[in-house]
């Protein structure tokens, strides 16, 4: 049972062998002199769960991303692990996508290459190729394996990035804002997309973005950050059909009630 | 296993702006003191550098050091103010007209990629051993980097902000003076700084072929006559000259700055 | 190559002509009382002479293979040094001053140290061209691998690469547009000092040729010699512009 009142933080139910990631007490800081921006934050995520992650812009979301992800040490004393091994670099069987697509794909390499740089220091030779080729099918991209970076659109290189990751069949996915860089219509498209893939492949989804709709569309989970030192200040299952649909899931009356219990977490007002 | 690669991701993470430490001039110093007390004062090839100091201090009295410097960085600072000058008029004219680019394109690049040293004796020949020929050949060899630059940012000045100009009516020549001018300033500075040492060099590699005046003049002299001593006490000379441009190159970068909105320190932090 | 023919631009070329012309005109009238100069078609008799009667060929030939060779030595080991600086932050600390203050030497006075103690020989010229393009490729690869993305490096470990792996696949070509530019200004250097160095240095090659001809009052010789370094210079920056210029479509500047 779940409560929606905003401020209370009521874990769910986890089977032990249905875990995938957790964290106890994680706190974390950054900056000359050390700052701390997240305080004693517990999480539970099981394994299939699409979590989406909001807060306002500086809260920290990205920073816990990427302590989540092994690319940030947390402070002393945080327990974190991902199918019960302790996280201390980027965790085996986790990917992280970046939010800057262009930034994090290599531009001399084509799209294939590029999905199979997250191979070569795992699968042999053979595999690798029909695998990338499998993973940018996956995302729609099976006629531009060939094009290099500069030749694809935004929408486009940001699926490379995704098929990517996807090629390596992992266990967590963690998205960093990945389509805030976008418009509105190749957003929405890659939103139906991703939900699509999730629920294809069973993957556990940790999203950060901005964008309650995106947040509220995407999730099987809610949680938003709050607090400076930030900590969770929202923690709701949307229950929500499994299938979404970009019109009918957003005038579900569910869907308005996350919306505006979210808009109010974030802002802070009262209930 | 991706330790290196942690290690690397934290070094380059500090890269950018990062100005060597002191420390690193521990293999020069331990080097010259070294080259110092092993080397014997009479060293044909390598007398140690108190000596240089000594033969410097010797061509200070007879009065061939000073004039020379004066000499060497008159020239100097007058090339430089010409190749401004030059390279970024040069720049903006090829730059907005793509005509007289076209047709000036194939000269300029068999001008630019001409061997420095090789204008010399020509210009020796046109115009002889002259103050003029000097800078010359000092402003047609390093001008380029400045003009190059300029010419750049002038083709690619935003539409956007032309039409501000007309859009304020402004005239030609106020467009010229607050649109243009201000917005090719960050390239001609980059071209500047590229440009400056080069101007050094060609300046010592006239008076050094040409044998006429100034420092360089004075370093030929000196290896005709085996003055080992001599030369490499001018050679570090004209290093403290290079050390002095880096630091006007820098002081330069640090007074243009409200110039450049683009520009950020240091290297994209992709 | 489709698209360098379609490239030759003919109007400049016209308008170089037509100096080649003025210059003609001018030697004929305002400037026929210099003995100094040359006018065009006497330079290109001379050329013509040189090449068919004289030493010309031979001397291009030394100029262009000590240049080219010099580069060759230069550039290997500008890119082993730049690579050792680039990639040990302790090496890094504790000479990267040091390479500052010595490359702030115009590097034009080491011909003369090189003369002195390598006499007027073919060992001086080399050891000139060597020295002074080695700067460009050690600084131009040093800037690259320290200049990294940091956001490509963090894929890396995401993506659990090696040490060696993230080098070979991310720095190494992340760095290499910079490290081209190094190596085409090399080049540009290499051929400028073996023709300086040949003024000074080594009484041998095109340089030497042009000095000679100049002091001896030959200004046929002297225009010839200028033409024929410029060519030189130029064919080798656009046989490299050529080389290099495949790399443009891998990272995204088509032409």
């Amino acid at each position: 049972m779940i409560s929606d009142r905003a401020g209370s933080v009521t874990p769910v139910n986890i089977g032990v062998g249905e875990l995938a990631f957790r964290c106890r007490a994680l706190s974390v800081d950054v900056g000359q002199p050390h700052r701390r921006i997240i305080e004693g934050l517990d999480l539970e995520v099981p394994s299939h769960q699409f979590v989406c992650v909001l807060g306002e812009s500086g809260v920290g979301k990205t920073t816990l991303l990427r302590v989540f992800g092994g690319l940030v040490p947390p402070a002393p004393g945080s327990q974190l692990e991902l199918n019960g091994q302790r996280v201390l670099g980027p965790p085996q069987g986790a990917v992280f996508v970046f939010q800057n697509y262009t930034a994090s794909l290599l531009p001399w390499r084509t799209a294939r290459r590029n999905v199979e740089l997250g191979l070569e220091a795992s699968v042999a030779v053979p595999a690798r190729r029909a695998r990338a080729l499998t993973a940018l099918d996956l995302v729609g991209l099976r006629d531009h394996v060939d094009d290099y970076p500069w030749q694809l659109s935004g929408g486009m290189q940001q699926r490379v990035q995704i098929a990517r990751a996807l090629a390596l069949e992992p266990k967590l996915l963690l998205m960093d804002e990945p389509f805030g860089a976008l418009d509105a219509l190749t957003r929405e498209n890659l939103q139906t997309q991703l939900h699509k893939i999730q629920r294809q492949l069973g993957a556990t989804v940790i999203f950060i973005t901005h964008d309650i709709d995106e947040a509220v569309f995407l999730a099987d989970r809610l949680i938003v950050l709050k607090g400076k030192p930030a900590s969770i200040g929202l923690d709701v299952m949307t229950n929500l059909p499994a299938e979404r649909d970009q019109v009918a899931t957003k005038e579900l009356p569910r869907f308005l009630e996350l919306r505006h219990l979210i808009y109010q977490a974030v802002r802070g007002e009262e209930a | 296993m991706s330790a290196m690669a942690d290690n690397q991701s934290r070094m380059h993470a500090r890269a950018r702006g990062e100005s060597a430490p002191v420390r690193g001039l521990l293999p020069l110093g331990l080097a010259l003191l070294l080259w110092e007390m092993l080397a014997s004062p009479n060293s044909p090839y390598f007398p140690p550098p108190l000596q240089w100091f000594r033969a410097l201090e010797a061509l200070s009295k007879a009065g061939r050091l000073w004039p020379a410097i004066a000499t060497t960085l008159t020239h100097f600072a007058l090339g430089l103010l010409i190749n401004i000058v030059l390279g970024s008029a040069l720049g903006i004219v090829l730059g907005r007209s793509q005509v007289l680019d076209r047709l000036l394109g194939p000269i300029l690049e068999f001008a630019r990629t001409m061997p420095a040293g090789a204008l010399v004796p020509v210009a020796v020949l046109i115009m002889g051993y002259t103050s003029t020929m000097t800078l010359a050949v000092v402003v047609l060899t390093s001008f380029w980097p400045i003009l190059l630059n300029t010419r750049a940012s002038a083709r690619s000045i935003s539409q956007d902000r032309l039409d501000t100009a007309r859009a304020l009516h402004l005239s030609w020549w106020a467009t010229q003076c607050k649109i243009l001018l201000p917005s090719v300033v960050p390239s001609v500075r980059l071209g500047t700084q590229i440009a400056a040492p080069i101007t050094l060099i060609i300046v010592l590699l006239v008076e050094m072929l040409t044998q006429v005046s100034g420092v360089g003049r004075q370093i030929a002299l000196a290896q005709s006559m085996f003055r080992s001593a001599s030369v490499y006490g001018l050679v570090a000379l004209t290093g403290c000259f290079g050390l002095a441009v880096n630091w006007l190159i820098g002081g330069l970068g640090r007074l243009t700055r409200k110039y450049d909105p683009a520009f950020s320190d240091g290297v994209a932090a992709g | 190559m489709n698209k360098a023919i379609r490239g030759i631009n003919l109007p400049g070329l016209a308008v170089m002509a037509l100096c080649a012309g003025l210059w003609e005109l001018y030697c004929r009238t305002f400037g026929s009382g210099f003995d100094s100069i040359a006018s065009t078609y006497v330079t290109v008799l001379a050329i013509k002479d040189l090449v068919l009667h004289g030493p010309l060929p031979a001397q291009l030939a030394h100029t262009a293979s000590v240049a080219l060779v010099g580069w060759v030595i230069a550039s290997g080991f500008g890119f082993a040094i730049g690579l050792l600086l680039g990639l040990s932050r302790t090496t890094w600390i504790y000479s990267m001053a040091s390479i500052e203050v010595l490359r702030s030497i115009p590097s034009i006075s080491f011909v003369s140290i090189a003369v002195l103690l390598f006499g007027f020989s073919a060992m001086t010229e080399m050891v000139i061209v060597v020295y002074v393009s080695l700067w460009p490729m050690l600084l131009g690869t040093l800037s690259g691998v320290r200049s990294t993305p940091g956001r490509l490096l963090e894929v890396a470990r995401v993506f659990h690469l090696s040490g060696i792996a993230t080098f070979f696949k991310i720095t190494l070509p992340a760095a290499l547009p910079v490290i081209i530019v190094g190596l085409r200004l090399s080049l540009t250097l290499s051929v400028a000092l073996a023709v300086v160095a040949e003024m000074i240095g080594n009484p041998a090659g095109l340089g030497f040729a042009m000095v000679s001809s100049q002091q001896a009052m030959q200004p046929a010789n002297a225009f010839a010699y200028l033409l024929v370094i410029g060519v030189l210079g130029w064919g080798l920056n656009a046989m490299f512009a050529f080389a290099a210029h495949r790399l443009d479509f891998a990272y995204g500047r088509p032409s």
